[in-house]
């Protein structure tokens, strides 16, 4: 029987909130009895929750009075905790894709796939809607100057000009950081987003997860297709404090587990450039394929759970994996400024980057979140998209030499998602739905989907048999809220989408500025070549504009040469007559003068092989 | 008599053969329209500590110095080509999307530097000041620069996206001005000029309500004298001279970038506009 996974958990002193799903549900804290749940609204109710489609983001205020989600609908909902009660129900302008709650409860912060973020009341006013509702409403009307219309009056507060992963408030409230797909890491003034504060940039990937520490508001964690955590101080001059470069990690047995890897993935690339042609089915057949793929892994090594997404029109199929390697220490190298400078630091990524080239492995950071254990210190906590582990570092207090070594713990199920709860503890909630490779008689311990993991000198570990048992809430999560799911219910739940959506596949043969001179344009480097085997030669009678694909490069390209060439020949010609006229100061601007010529003769060989090239 | 023709038969060769140096736009040329909001394959650096301006202006290594003038969108390079002999001690940079526009003017600068390379070390080199990159000014203008590090901000004749669903891809929107107002520093003018009324409604209106910016008049530049910078946005630039050929009307807005005001507690409604 298929299950819908837990995909969050809220722990709140006295109650807690778990969503599955398109349903949410409310449990007691300590006694883990199920209180509320939508599962059991009536059938009306019921068809309007499911018609809203599974709950992508969702947030509960500090008191635990409300809790704010939105599905596939583009439709805000303010749930009353206690009973479950739906109290509004509004239209974003977009799909969110992080929505917090200030820490008055009075007003909900929601960024969206646009890169806007709006702001709007908790509690909706419903005169107060209706009468603006006229003026405002979702088309767009002529005459109407805003370019950043919201049907719903929420108030822009900031926006990116790419999709708006994350954002966090700090603790006073004062700032918001906010995050996007084109690596960028913005504090803004709240609520006044316009004031930009600084930008916190570095990342050479999207960053997906953003982090304040509680015990260090000061210092933010950034994270996201770079296999690499980075440590800023965000209040002062950004500078980057720590790189954490995230270790490869997995099992210890295999020597060809590597080869057989190198094999599956091989498999799926073949499957994956397939899937591309036919990017116009949709991505119901990309799915389709995504799961044969999957199938495949499950006959190849024991001992590797593998979640295998595929994006439309990547060429590359994307894993989320975990593997181990025993030398990740020694492989990294990295880099720390203690100085508030923003001074490069480079990281070796080590056996991940060389595997991300080779493996075409995705990384995509879920969340970060930070745990002051008592008596054991100060760690980093993080998951990823797709992958069965949950890893931990020490948190650095000081600017060190060196950066904190990556743990993980090995959950063996994709972690969907994680909480931090009182007294160190971490629920982690995983997909039991993803079939393991492995072997494995199905026992009670491998069928949860939602493991307790503590703190053991300074190490995590999960929590088993006996001592699970005292809490009674990790039994109820596993047990009664479990929820039933069809098949297609599981499919659109497309948990892993963040792997294909989030990273930019800009393929230079692909790019769209590119495609319209794809007739017209050569290689950097094929024109040179042709151009100096032609030099002397007329053009070709039959070349013209748009056949360049056979046959030589167009009358284009060679009127360019041409000109180059002649532009070239001019600065040689000066340069000679520099060199001529020049002795004593002569001699040192023509000197300077020289090198200013190479640079720009180096400049313009080089930059119409750069410019050419992109 | 002789002697003065063959003057002038020498002056006309050596303008021909400065005329052949410099690029032909036929051989650039490209479509109008860019999807700003496409990842392109765009090179960028990774923060503007990572930028090596050195390449572009080899001839100020030394100085340190970083761009001030920034043209976003600056299409075939008219406007700082007129600037660059104007304020030969301040760099200036155009950004353009077009692959193949900002191609042409970078032989164009290229060309310009060789054609006008004079032998006196006394004044800087011309047009060594002016350069180009190719850029997606709406996604990475704070990639090349660092906080408050422009004095100009030019936005010359931009692309009106008339439909109403492209509005939000118009060079001026309220979330963009939030990052052209960190590029700027308190005190520096943003220039926009327009052929096309509606646009520049447009822009006046959500740079006057933007808190960040105030509009100044064009009498009060001139008075400061940044009269010659209007001038050249007013007519050195392609589409300029096109809209004069064409008897249109063009519209100048200019704005200068001030210091925010800390507003603490409730939340402000004026970003939205209704």
């Amino acid at each position: 029987m298929s299950v819908f996974p837990h995909s969050r958990l809220f722990l709140g002193p006295s109650k807690s909130v778990l969503i599955s799903g398109p349903h949410i549900q409310v449990l007691d804290t300590h006694t883990g009895n199920l209180l509320h749940s939508t599962a059991t609204l009536d059938g009306l109710e019921t068809a309007k929750l499911l018609k809203s489609g599974p709950v992508r983001c969702s947030t509960v205020d500090r008191g635990f009075t409300y809790v704010v989600t939105s599905g596939e609908d583009k439709k805000l909902k303010v749930w009353e905790v206690d009973g479950l009660k739906l109290l509004s129900e509004r239209e974003l302008p977009k799909k969110p894709t992080e929505i917090r709650v200030t820490q008055d409860g009075q007003t909900i912060v929601v960024s969206d796939k646009f890169g806007d973020i709006f702001s709007y009341p908790l509690h909706l006013d419903p005169s107060l809607e209706r009468t603006e509702s006229e003026g405002n409403t979702g088309t767009t009307k002529r005459g109407t100057l805003a370019s950043h219309e919201n049907p719903s009056n929420g108030t822009l507060i900031l926006g990116h000009t790419s999709l708006l992963t994350s954002f966090v408030l700090t603790s006073d409230e004062q700032f918001v950081i906010s995050a996007d797909r084109d690596e960028h890491v913005r504090v803004s003034w709240f609520p006044q987003g316009y004031v930009i504060e600084r930008y916190c940039l570095g990342h050479e990937k999207f960053v997906s997860a953003i982090h304040v520490p509680s015990f260090a508001p000061s210092q933010l964690v950034t994270g996201g297709g770079d296999p690499v955590l980075k440590l800023w101080d965000w209040m002062s001059e950004p500078f980057i404090v720590v790189k954490a470069p995230i270790s490869r990690y997995g099992r210890s047995d295999d020597d060809d587990g590597d080869d057989g890897e190198q094999e599956k993935v091989e498999k799926i690339g073949r499957r994956g450039r397939k899937g591309r042609g036919k990017k116009a089915k949709g991505k119901g057949k990309n799915e389709g394929v995504g799961e044969e793929a999957m199938q495949e892994q499950e006959q190849g090594e024991a001992g590797q759970s593998m979640v295998s997404a595929e994006g439309e029109g990547t060429e590359d199929v994307v894993m989320g994996d975990v593997e181990s390697e025993a030398q990740v220490e020694s492989e990294r190298v990295t880099q720390v400024q203690a100085e508030a400078q923003e001074a490069e630091a480079t990281t070796v990524e080590g056996a991940l980057g060389e595997a991300a080239e080779k493996d075409k492995l995705v990384f995509a950071l879920r969340r970060i979140d930070s745990a002051d254990v008592h008596g054991q210190g100060q760690f980093l906590v993080f998951s990823a998209v797709g992958a069965t582990a949950l890893f931990f570092c020490v948190f650095p207090s000081s600017p060190q030499t060196k950066p904190p070594v990556v743990q993980s713990l090995d959950l063996k199920k994709p972690v969907l998602d994680f909480t931090v709860g009182a007294g160190g503890h971490i629920w982690v909630l995983v997909d039991d739905e993803r079939p393991s490779t492995s072997e494995r008689p199905t026992g009670e311990s491998d069928e949860r989907a939602v493991r307790l993991v503590s703190w053991l000198d300074g190490k995590l570990v999960e929590v088993h048999g006996a001592e699970s048992k005292t809490f009674s809430l990790l039994t109820s999560l596993n047990t009664t809220c479990v929820l039933p799911a069809t098949a297609s219910d599981l499919k659109t739940l497309d948990l892993y989408s963040a792997l294909s959506s989030l990273p930019k596949n800009v393929d230079p043969e692909h790019d769209p500025m590119r495609r319209e001179n794809q007739n017209q344009n050569l290689d950097a480097f094929e024109i040179e070549s042709v151009a100096s085997s032609r030099a002397g030669t007329p053009i070709p009678g039959g070349s013209k504009k748009g056949k360049a694909k056979s046959g030589g490069p167009t009358q284009r390209e060679l009127a360019r040469m041409k000109n180059k060439k002649a532009v070239l020949a001019k600065m040689q010609e000066q340069e000679q007559a520099k060199m001529k006229v020049g002795d004593g100061a002569g001699a040192e601007l023509g000197g300077v003068t020289d090198e200013e010529r190479e640079n720009k003769k180096a400049r313009a060989a080089d930059s119409e092989g750069s410019v050419q090239a992109l | 008599m002789v002697k003065r023709k063959r003057v002038q038969d020498a002056r006309q060769r050596q303008q021909q053969q400065e005329q052949n140096l410099l690029p032909q736009k036929r051989h650039y040329r490209q479509r109008a329209h860019a999807n700003p909001f496409s990842d392109h394959a765009l090179e960028y650096p990774a923060s503007p500590s990572a930028m090596d301006w050195s390449s572009h202006y080899p001839a100020f290594v030394s100085t340190g110095k970083t761009p001030e003038f920034a043209d976003v969108g600056c299409g075939f390079g008219g406007l700082l080509i007129a600037l660059a002999p104007m304020f030969p001690d301040t760099l200036m940079l155009g950004m353009e999307i077009r692959v193949q526009v900002s191609q042409y003017v970078q032989d164009r600068i290229i060309a310009l530097r060789t054609t006008s390379a004079i032998s006196n070390a006394a004044s800087p080199e011309p047009y060594q000041n002016v350069s180009i990159v190719r850029a997606n000014a709406m996604k990475f203008m704070p990639n090349y620069f660092p906080k408050h590090s422009l004095s100009s901000l030019f936005f010359l004749f931009p692309d009106p996206h008339f439909k109403a669903r492209k509005h939000k891809a118009r060079i001026i929107s309220p979330t963009l001005l939030a990052e052209y107002a960190y590029v700027l520093r308190p005190g520096g003018i943003v220039y926009t000029i327009t052929d096309v009324h509606d646009l520049h409604e447009w822009m006046k209106s959500h740079l006057a309500a933007f808190p960040l910016f105030e509009p100044v008049a064009e009498e009060d530049l001139r008075a400061q004298g940044k009269g010659p910078i209007i001038d050249a946005v007013y007519s050195s630039t392609e589409e300029g001279k096109k809209v004069e050929r064409n008897n249109g009307q063009k519209w100048l807005a200019c704005f200068m970038r001030i210091e925010p005001r800390r507003i603490l507690g409730r939340l402000n409604t004026h970003l939205h506009q209704e």
